[in-house]
């Protein structure tokens, strides 16, 4: 899980949501690339964000978008995310004694515009949560930070400040996260996607 | 391990490759091509275990040639790049081949394009990029002196300066560079350093 490092974070807010991670491409303690996000759009509502081993997460991004297609085939529709976290969950575990060695966390907006965010481990347990979920080598830091600062009822702009502040001075202080951040707002408008300035070490 | 060092510039890809084959302490021969053409306009770099390495790049090679004449299309690098990631990727866990690859490419569409990816199906598409031991060495150097959109000569240039800094305190020697390029003529070599 440590081998390319990286962190997401994914908080909830009123009727939005925001999803955060940071840039870094590393093999264990060599910075490889400066601009690898981790986190994937699904539809106009919906971001999956993963951490872990980055050739599981390129192809644990493309079996979604293949099921995804299969899915809005069959049903004419978008799909909810609900459905989509279990649909995940359920592949996850089939690949239970080699598993994709990826957290995953899935953040959209339900109908109701309500923001539903999740995470997954390895094995596809899920973790629901109405405040924010974080995953990554220094989970335990955004954890904390990310405890302290977030509030009920954000509006988008005060968010999007909480979450970049909390993906700095979470990743700050590891050496495998960082190099860069990116923040994607969702909200009733549509997506605003805004890049971090971080410390480059 | 093979040291391959290449970068994208104004509408061209250089790259710098070793020519030795090591085995243990010798060197078996001195003026080896690594590099491999898919198609007309790629230049595949592969590098890691011996065995792995011949046999992966013949088999991409073949597919990519099959799959292209069964299809009439010929690949883009994209593509080439993201099939090679896929098979790198099934073959993680089943039987595991332990290579690095580079793929540099120059489609009339998009530009030149340098892509990397590592055993374990991690794909990367970059501007500039070192592979093997002497990366601890090399990338430094070009995150300081790399600008986008070189023109040939700087870039030439910029690679004389990577070779000196090996060849001043990389501990293997590695007898001479051949520098490649691709641009919408195609491959060439241009010479030896």
């Amino acid at each position: 899980m440590e081998y390319n490092g990286g962190c997401v974070i994914a908080m909830g807010g009123k009727n939005c949501l925001a999803v955060a991670s940071d840039l870094r491409f590393g093999l264990e303690n060599f910075t490889q690339g400066l601009n690898t996000p981790k986190m994937f759009r699904i539809n106009q509502k919906m971001f999956i964000a993963m951490t872990g081993l980055l050739g599981d997460i390129a192809t644990l991004k493309q079996v979604i978008e293949y099921k995804l297609s299969l899915y809005s085939t069959k049903e004419s529709k978008t799909i909810r995310p609900l459905i989509l976290v279990t649909m995940l969950s359920l592949f996850l575990y089939q690949n239970r004694f080699s598993p994709f060695v990826v957290e995953t966390i899935v953040a959209g907006l339900n109908e109701n515009e309500k923001p539903l965010i999740c995470t997954m481990d390895v094995l596809g347990a899920t973790s629901f949560s109405s405040k924010f979920v974080v995953s990554g080598t220094c989970s335990e830091s955004l954890y904390g930070i990310c405890e302290n600062y977030w509030k009920p009822g954000m509006e988008p702009e005060e968010l999007f400040k909480t979450i970049s502040n909390c993906l700095i001075l979470g990743s700050n202080r590891d050496c495998l996260s960082g190099w860069g951040g990116m923040v994607h707002i969702i909200s009733t408008n549509g997506v605003e996607t805004k890049s971090l300035k971080t410390r480059m070490d | 391990m093979d040291t391959v060092i290449s970068l994208i510039g104004r509408n061209f890809g250089i790259l710098a490759i070793d020519t030795i084959s090591p085995r243990s302490i010798f060197i078996m021969k001195k003026d080896l091509n690594k590099c491999v053409e898919i198609g007309k306009n790629k230049y595949l770099i592969v590098s890691g275990l011996p065995g792995d390495v011949s046999q992966f790049t013949d088999f991409i090679q073949k597919s990519v040639q099959l799959n292209s004449l069964k299809t009439g299309i010929p690949f883009s690098t994209h593509s080439v790049a993201n099939f090679v990631r896929k098979e790198l990727s099934e073959c993680l866990r089943k039987n595991p081949v332990k290579v690095n690859l580079t793929i540099l490419g120059f489609d009339d569409s998009i530009g030149p394009s340098l892509y990397f990816i590592d055993y374990l199906g991690n794909l990367q598409r970059m501007n500039y990029c070192v592979q093997g031991h002497a990366s601890l060495l090399v990338f430094s150097l070009l995150d300081r002196h790399f600008k986008k959109e070189m023109d040939i000569k700087p870039a030439i240039g910029l690679l004389v300066k990577c070779i000196g800094v090996l060849k001043n305190r990389f501990l293997i020697n590695q007898v001479g560079f051949l520098i490649k390029i691709i641009d919408s003529k195609g491959c060439r070599s241009v010479g030896i350093l």
